[in-house]
C-alpha cells in the first residue's frame, strides 16, 4: 500500500466528456497520478508523455476506472499501465463496497497510452469504448460553457454546504469543508466580571462567557 | 466586618473562584501585573474570610481542624446535612 510516492503534488482535475463534467483528482487518484508520472509510466513506457493530454489517437487511450469517492481501482484490479508487480512501488488495491461497485461501473477516465493497450487488453480483456481524458484549460477550449463549473462535479453539493455552514454556522457537513489553519488570540487581562456575577457564570473573563450550544460558535 | 455565615461562605467561593481563574491566566500570562495585583487582592479577601468563617463556625478543612485538643472536624455539619452543603 505504501510507496515513495510524492503525496503533495497538486491535484489533477480532467473534463470528462461522457458525463460531461469535470473531475478532481483526490487523495488516492492524486496519489496514484503521481505515482504514475514518477515511477511507472516514465520508466516503463515509451508512449505518449502527457498524462491525460488532448490526444486523438483513438487506440492509444487505456482505461482505468475511478469510484464516485476518487478512490483508485474500484473492481479491484491493479492499476493496468502499471507494469510493475504489486509488491512493488505504485501498485494497489483499494477494497470498495459492493454498493458502489454499480454506480461506477461505467466511470472511466482514459489515458494515453501506446504500448500499454496490449498490456490491458491481456491482462483485462478488449474493451469497446474509449474516450480521452482532457486537461481542464485544454477542455475548456472546446467546452467553454463549464468553465464556471469549476466544483467536483461527483459531489455538487459540496458548494451548496459549504455556504450554507457560513450562513448558519452549523457544524454539519465538516468533513466536507475546506481544510484550513486554526488561530486561537491570546486573552486579553479585560472586561473583568464582578466576583459575585464570576461565580455566577463560572469565569471572570467577560469574553470567556459564551453560551455553548450545540452547532457551537455563538457568543453571548 | 460581621457577616453571617451564607455570606461569609459566598465571598469565600466568590474570591476563591475569582483567584483560582486568575491562576490560570497567569500560566499563560506570568507578566501581567494586573493579573498578578488581582490574584493578589482576591486570595488576600479569601484568606480573610476563611479565617473569619473557621473562627466562628469552625474549621472548613481537615487540614486545619487538628488544632488544639480536639478534632474539630467533626463539629461541623456533614455534607449530607442540609446544613454543610
Amino acid at each position: 500500500m505504501l510507496d515513495n510516492c510524492n503525496y503533495n503534488q497538486p491535484q489533477r482535475r480532467h473534463y470528462h466528456r461522457r458525463n460531461r463534467s469535470f473531475d478532481t483528482m483526490q487523495s488516492n487518484e492524486a496519489m496514484n497520478h503521481n505515482c504514475y508520472n514518477q515511477n511507472c509510466y516514465n520508466q516503463n513506457s515509451n508512449s505518449a508523455s502527457v498524462l491525460g493530454g488532448i490526444t486523438e489517437k483513438g487506440s492509444s487511450f487505456m482505461a482505468t476506472p475511478v469510484d464516485l469517492n476518487n478512490n483508485w481501482n474500484p473492481s479491484g484490479m491493479e492499476r493496468p499501465f502499471c507494469r510493475r508487480k504489486r509488491s512493488e512501488n505504485c501498485v494497489f488495491q483499494q477494497p470498495m463496497q459492493p454498493a458502489q461497485e454499480q454506480q461506477n461501473q461505467d466511470m472511466y477516465l482514459f489515458y494515453p497510452t501506446d504500448t500499454m493497450e496490449e498490456t490491458y487488453s491481456e491482462q483485462y480483456g478488449a474493451y469497446d469504448y474509449i474516450e480521452p481524458t482532457y486537461e481542464v484549460e485544454e477542455a475548456f477550449q472546446y467546452y467553454p460553457e463549464y468553465r464556471m463549473e469549476e466544483t467536483n462535479s461527483y459531489q455538487p453539493e459540496m458548494v451548496n454546504v459549504n455556504y450554507e455552514v457560513k450562513e448558519t454556522c452549523t457544524p454539519y457537513g465538516i468533513d466536507q469543508m475546506p481544510v484550513g489553519m486554526g488561530y486561537v488570540p491570546c486573552q486579553q487581562w479585560r472586561s473583568i466580571y464582578e466576583p459575585e456575577h464570576a461565580l455566577y457564570v463560572g469565569t471572570i473573563f467577560q469574553e470567556l462567557d459564551l453560551a455553548f450550544m450545540e452547532g457551537g460558535c455563538l457568543v453571548k | 466586618m460581621n457577616q453571617n455565615k451564607d455570606q461569609l461562605m459566598m465571598v469565600i467561593y466568590e474570591s476563591g473562584l475569582a483567584a483560582y481563574d486568575a491562576v490560570l491566566f497567569l500560566d499563560t500570562h506570568p507578566c501581567s501585573q494586573e493579573a498578578m495585583a488581582y490574584y493578589q487582592n482576591m486570595i488576600q479577601i479569601n484568606q480573610n474570610a476563611v479565617r473569619e468563617y473557621e473562627s466562628l463556625y469552625g474549621p472548613l478543612s481537615s487540614d486545619r481542624a487538628g488544632y488544639g485538643n480536639k478534632w474539630a472536624w467533626v463539629n461541623t455539619s456533614w455534607p449530607w446535612e442540609m446544613e454543610g452543603c
